[in-house]
């Protein structure tokens, strides 16, 4: 049996800021169906390592990959019209437009049907809203509703859970769970352990500028397993 | 350009949010126009005329002021969400440029 390629992977990355190297030979990937996480301390890399991934960041070495094929100028844009979608933490909903008329423009422009995505995201009420008149968490419901519709094959996001409270976190992790069941690769960096165990499929940990998969980590309990992580002591 | 590129760029221009980022434009057009104007005048030159060196001056801190704005209104990220990178954004803005000092230039 042939095991199926990462939908998008990014291999063997190094990346320096000045003197400091925050990545070496570091490696991610999402597969189709699966809630991948990426967890580590502040300042781990994690962000440097999903913008490289996303072709936002230039790598010093390493590559990434889509299908198993190498990206010759991996962009941004360029991995979006593959199918690729990035939720920085900042957000990415434009706050001079409608959160429907954003809805309809991705719709327009990737395919999609908008009204399903914002069905899904139980986003109705919200379509007349600006960004900057809602919550975190609406911000992150309607990004989810703004994936949706653009159909895509992996999304990658950068911290989905910070400042969220409880009700909207649990309807993003949902959502998340229910994206990757129907087909697409789910990344995500996080420091929530407790989304992380309840969300992913696999864990990749980050320490030092290296990765490494953490297939035990729902056999030891969160608190364990957190300060594993974390390089914590007692 | 691929098919694909073609009916997200055409989407993209037929939108408001394409509205919107040519307003914000215009205006950073038309500041710069004014300063050149001012500058062209003082050296005795034709404040409106088209001079291709000023013309391209003003163009490239339009385009970065404009790229500024759009960070700032998240919208960086989500045209090139929506496969559009900044080559293929900042080219219509150049066609726009080119036209409104045309235009001036005529008049």
């Amino acid at each position: 049996m042939t095991v199926p390629a990462p939908r998008l992977a990014a291999d063997s990355v190094v990346r320096r800021f000045g003197a400091r190297v925050v990545l070496n030979a570091a490696y991610v990937d999402l597969m189709p169906g699966l809630v991948t996480a990426l967890v580590g301390v502040s300042g781990s890399g994690k962000t440097t390592l999903l913008e490289i991934l996303v072709g936002r960041l230039r790598p010093h070495g390493g590559q990434v990959r889509w299908d198993g094929t190498r990206v010759p100028r991996p962009t941004h844009a360029a991995l979006a019209r593959r199918g690729m979608i990035y939720a920085p933490d900042r957000g990415w909903l434009s706050t001079r437009l409608p959160v429907g008329r954003l809805l309809e423009l991705a719709a327009r422009m990737r395919g999609g049907d908008w009204r399903a995505g914002a069905r899904a995201s139980g986003i109705e009420a919200l379509l007349t809203r600006r960004s900057p008149s809602l919550s975190t968490g609406e911000q992150r419901l309607c990004e989810l509703a703004l994936a949706r519709t653009c159909r895509p094959e992996a999304l990658v996001l950068d911290e989905p859970f910070r400042g969220l409270e409880p009700l909207h976190r649990e309807a993003v992790g949902r959502l998340l769970v229910s994206l990757a069941r129907e087909g697409t690769a789910v990344l995500f960096a996080d420091h929530d352990a407790r989304m992380v165990l309840q969300v992913a499929d696999r864990v990749f940990a980050i320490e030092d500028g290296r990765t490494r998969p953490v297939p035990e980590f729902r056999e030891r309990p969160v608190v364990e397993w957190y300060r594993g992580w974390a390089g914590l002591q007692g | 350009m691929t098919t694909d590129r073609l009916t997200a760029v055409r989407a993209w221009l037929a939108s408001p949010l394409f509205s919107r980022q040519a307003v914000d434009f215009a205006l950073l057009w038309l500041v710069l126009k004014g300063a050149n104007a001012m500058a062209a005048a003082q050296v005795g030159l034709t404040p409106l005329g088209f001079r291709p060196g000023a013309e391209a001056g003003a163009l490239a801190f339009e385009w970065f002021a404009l790229l500024v704005f759009m960070r700032r209104a998240r919208e960086d990220v989500l045209l090139a969400n929506l496969g559009l990178g900044v080559p293929v954004v900042l080219l219509p803005f150049a066609l726009l440029h080119i036209l409104l000092s045309a235009v001036v230039a005529v008049l």
